[in-house]
C-alpha cells in the first residue's frame, strides 16, 4: 500500500515536470547562432532584437538566440563553446586577449562611447577637476581609477584627493542621497535618462566624449567572436553582421520600432526608459559616413596606449589583431 | 460548525498578521515618504503583479518545473547517498566530510562553473536546486535509517530475512517520515534556490530573471512583485511535500489536538 502510493506521488510529481517543461523541437535547416548580451536586454542591444523580430536572422538562414550573461561574462562562453558571439566593449577585450583568450572585436555597436560621470547637482561637481577631494563610487573596474585620475589632474585637479569607495549592488541614486559617494560612472542613454526623466532627480554629468582631449575614446559595447569562429566560419559571421546592420539601420531610422521591439522581448523593461533611451541612442549607431560597426583604428590604438600606460595591459601584443571590419557588410 | 470555526483557527492568526505587517507597510512608506525605488508599497507591488500577470505566469511555470526535477533528483540523491552512508560504514567516514563541505560551496559561485561547462540549457539550474535540496534529505534520512529498532531488525533476522528485507519492511518505511521532514525542510528552499540559479546567468525565462530585468531597468514594484511570487510558490511546494508526506506516511500521524 505505502509503496503503490510513493509510486503514485511519484508519478504525479513526474506529470507535473512534463507539463512544465513540454516544449516545441523543430528543427530546420538554419544555422543555429547564440548570442550572449554584456547585460539585461536594453537599448544597446535594440539592432539584434528588431533583426529578430523583422526576420532578417531568418532570411539570412539562421536561427538566433538570445542569452543574458551569467556572472562569468559573455567571453568566457564564447571559450568555452557555448556561443557564437558576445556584447562586451574595449575594455574588456583587451585585457581578456592578453590573458590569452582570442577574441576578436567585429562591429562597435556605437560610434562613441556614450558613458558619464553622473552625480548630484547639489554636489557641485560641473567639471572633471571638482571631482578633487570628493568620492568616487566604483564598480570595481581596473579602469576606473586610472581614467577618474586622468580626468581630474588633465583638467588642473589634484588627483590624489579623490577617494574611492564601492558601489556594490545597491542602487547608487539611493547611495547619492545616503552621501555614500557623489559620482558614479554611467550609460547616459540608461541610467542618465532615469535619473533625469523617470527619478526626476537634479544631477550633473561628465560626459566622457566631451572630455576627449584629455581621456581616449572607446568603443562601448562591442560585438566580438573568437579567432577560430573567425577562422573556420567567416561566411555565419559575414551573414549575422548583415542582419545586425540591417537591425541597427532600422533602430537609427525608428527610434519607436527599436523601443518597441525590446518591450516586446523583454516586458519586464520599463517603457518609459526604453522609449526615451532608443530616442537618446538613435544618432550614436551610424557614423557620419552612414556606417554601423565600423571601427576606427585611431581609436583602438589610443585606447590600447592608454591601457598600456595605466600598466593595465603590460604584454606587447598588436593592436590591430584585436579588432577588424573585414565582416561588416559593403556600404550600399 | 466545528469545521467552520476550526478552519477560523488555522487561517485567521496567520491571516491576520500577514495584514497587519502589509497595513504596517503600507503606512509607513506613505507617511515617511519613502522613494518608491527604495521601498515600493504593497498596493504598487499589488498593482505591478496585475498588470504583469502574464509575464510573470510563464516565468513561474519554468521556476516551478525547475524546482520540482530539481526537488524529486535532489531527494533522490539524498536517500540514495543516505543508504550508501547507513549501509556501508567506510562509505560514511569518506562522503560525511565531503557533504559538509559541499554545502559551505554558495551556489553563488557554483553557478557560473556549471553555466560555462553544462550550457545554456536547464541543467545548471537544476543542478543548483539539487546541490540545495539533498543535503537536508541526506542527513534526516541517514539519522533515521541509523536509528532503526534493533529488536525489530532482529526479528526480521531471526526469521531468516536478508538485509535487503530489513531495508524494505523495517528500516526504510521507518526512516520516511524523517525523510519527508528533510524534504519539508528542502522544499522551504527549493524555490529561492531555483530563482537565484535564474539570476547567475543564462537563463532564458524565470522568476529570477523577471526580478533582474526589473532591477536593472529601476522597477522596485516589479522585483517585490517576483519575490512575492516566489514566496508563494514556496508555500504551495512546502504544502504539496507536506500533502505527499501524510498520503505517503498514513501511520505517521500529526499529534492528536489537530485530528478532527
Amino acid at each position: 500500500m505505502t509503496i503503490r502510493r510513493i509510486i503514485l506521488s511519484g508519478l504525479a510529481a513526474a506529470a507535473l515536470i512534463f507539463a512544465g517543461c513540454g516544449s516545441g523541437g523543430d528543427t530546420d535547416a538554419r544555422r543555429s547562432v547564440t548570442v550572449v548580451l554584456d547585460w539585461t536586454p536594453n537599448t544597446n542591444h535594440s539592432g539584434v532584437y528588431l533583426a529578430k523580430q523583422m526576420g532578417l536572422y531568418e532570411r539570412a538562414g539562421l536561427d538566433v538566440q538570445i542569452i543574458e550573461p551569467d556572472q562569468a561574462g559573455g567571453i568566457a562562453q564564447l571559450a568555452a563553446g557555448n556561443a557564437t558571439f558576445a556584447f562586451s566593449y574595449a575594455e574588456q577585450v583587451l585585457p581578456t586577449r592578453e590573458q590569452g583568450t582570442p577574441v576578436v572585436s567585429i562591429a562597435t555597436v556605437l560610434t562613441t562611447n556614450t558613458s558619464s560621470l553622473v552625480s548630484p547637482a547639489d554636489r557641485n561637481i560641473r567639471r572633471p577637476r571638482d571631482l578633487a577631494g570628493k568620492t568616487y563610487g566604483t564598480f570595481g573596474g581596473q579602469i576606473e581609477a586610472p581614467l577618474i585620475k586622468e580626468l581630474v589632474r588633465c583638467d588642473g585637479g589634484d588627483p590624489s584627493t579623490v577617494k574611492f569607495v564601492d558601489v556594490g549592488n545597491a542602487d547608487y541614486n539611493v547611495g547619492f542621497r545616503k552621501h555614500a559617494y557623489d559620482a558614479v560612472w554611467v550609460f547616459d542613454g540608461w541610467d542618465v535618462i532615469r535619473l533625469r526623466q523617470i527619478a526626476k532627480a537634479q544631477v550633473t554629468t561628465l560626459p566622457f566624449r566631451a572630455h576627449l582631449d584629455c581621456i581616449p575614446d572607446w568603443y562601448t559595447p562591442v560585438i566580438v567572436a573568437t579567432e577560430k569562429t573567425l577562422h573556420t566560419d567567416p561566411e555565419l559571421v559575414r551573414r549575422f553582421l548583415a542582419a545586425t546592420d540591417a537591425g541597427y539601420r532600422a533602430a537609427a531610422a525608428n527610434a519607436a520600432a527599436a523601443a518597441a521591439a525590446l518591450v516586446v522581448a523583454v516586458p519586464e523593461s520599463d517603457r518609459r526608459l526604453v522609449t526615451a533611451s532608443a530616442e537618446f541612442l538613435a544618432p550614436f549607431y551610424l557614423d557620419r559616413a552612414g556606417r554601423w560597426g565600423y571601427q576606427d583604428p585611431a581609436v583602438w590604438e589610443r585606447f590600447d596606449a592608454f591601457l598600456r600606460r595605466a600598466r593595465i595591459l603590460t604584454k606587447p601584443s598588436p593592436i590591430t589583431s584585436a579588432f577588424t571590419n573585414d565582416y561588416l557588410p559593403p556600404l550600399r | 460548525m466545528m469545521r467552520a470555526r476550526r478552519l477560523a483557527r488555522h487561517v485567521l492568526p496567520p491571516a491576520l498578521v500577514v495584514a497587519i505587517l502589509i497595513g504596517g507597510w503600507e503606512t509607513w512608506v506613505r507617511l515617511a515618504d519613502v522613494d518608491p525605488a527604495v521601498l515600493a508599497p504593497p498596493s504598487r507591488v499589488a498593482t505591478a503583479l496585475f498588470e504583469t500577470r502574464g509575464v510573470l505566469l510563464g516565468h513561474t511555470a519554468t521556476t516551478l518545473a525547475e524546482t520540482a526535477i530539481g526537488l524529486a533528483v535532489g531527494a533522490a540523491v539524498g536517500v540514495l547517498i543516505a543508504l550508501l552512508i547507513a549501509s556501508v560504514p567506510m562509505a560514511r567516514r569518506a562522503v560525511e566530510p565531503l557533504l559538509v563541505v559541499l554545502q559551505t560551496i554558495p551556489p553563488i559561485v557554483l553557478a557560473p562553473i556549471l553555466v560555462l561547462s553544462l550550457g545554456f540549457g536547464w541543467a545548471p539550474r537544476i543542478v543548483v536546486v539539487v546541490l540545495t535540496v539533498f543535503f537536508p534529505v541526506a542527513v534526516a534520512a541517514t539519522g533515521a535509517l541509523l536509528g532503526a529498532d534493533r529488536d525489530r531488525i532482529d526479528l526480521v533476522r531471526s526469521f531468516g530475512g536478508t538485509r535487503f528485507d530489513v531495508l524494505r519492511h523495517i528500516t526504510f518505511p521507518g526512516a520516511l517520515p524523517a525523510i519527508f521532514d528533510g524534504l519539508r525542510v528542502s522544499a522551504a528552499y527549493a524555490v529561492a534556490a531555483a530563482a537565484i540559479a535564474e539570476q547567475i546567468g543564462g537563463a532564458r525565462s524565470g522568476l529570477g530573471l523577471y526580478i533582474a530585468r526589473s532591477q536593472r531597468s529601476f522597477r522596485a514594484d516589479q522585483v517585490l512583485a517576483g519575490v512575492v511570487v516566489i514566496a508563494a510558490l514556496s508555500l504551495l511546494v512546502y504544502g504539496l511535500v507536506s500533502v505527499c508526506a501524510n498520503h505517503a506516511t498514513p501511520w505517521h500521524t500529526r499529534p492528536a489536538k489537530d485530528i478532527a
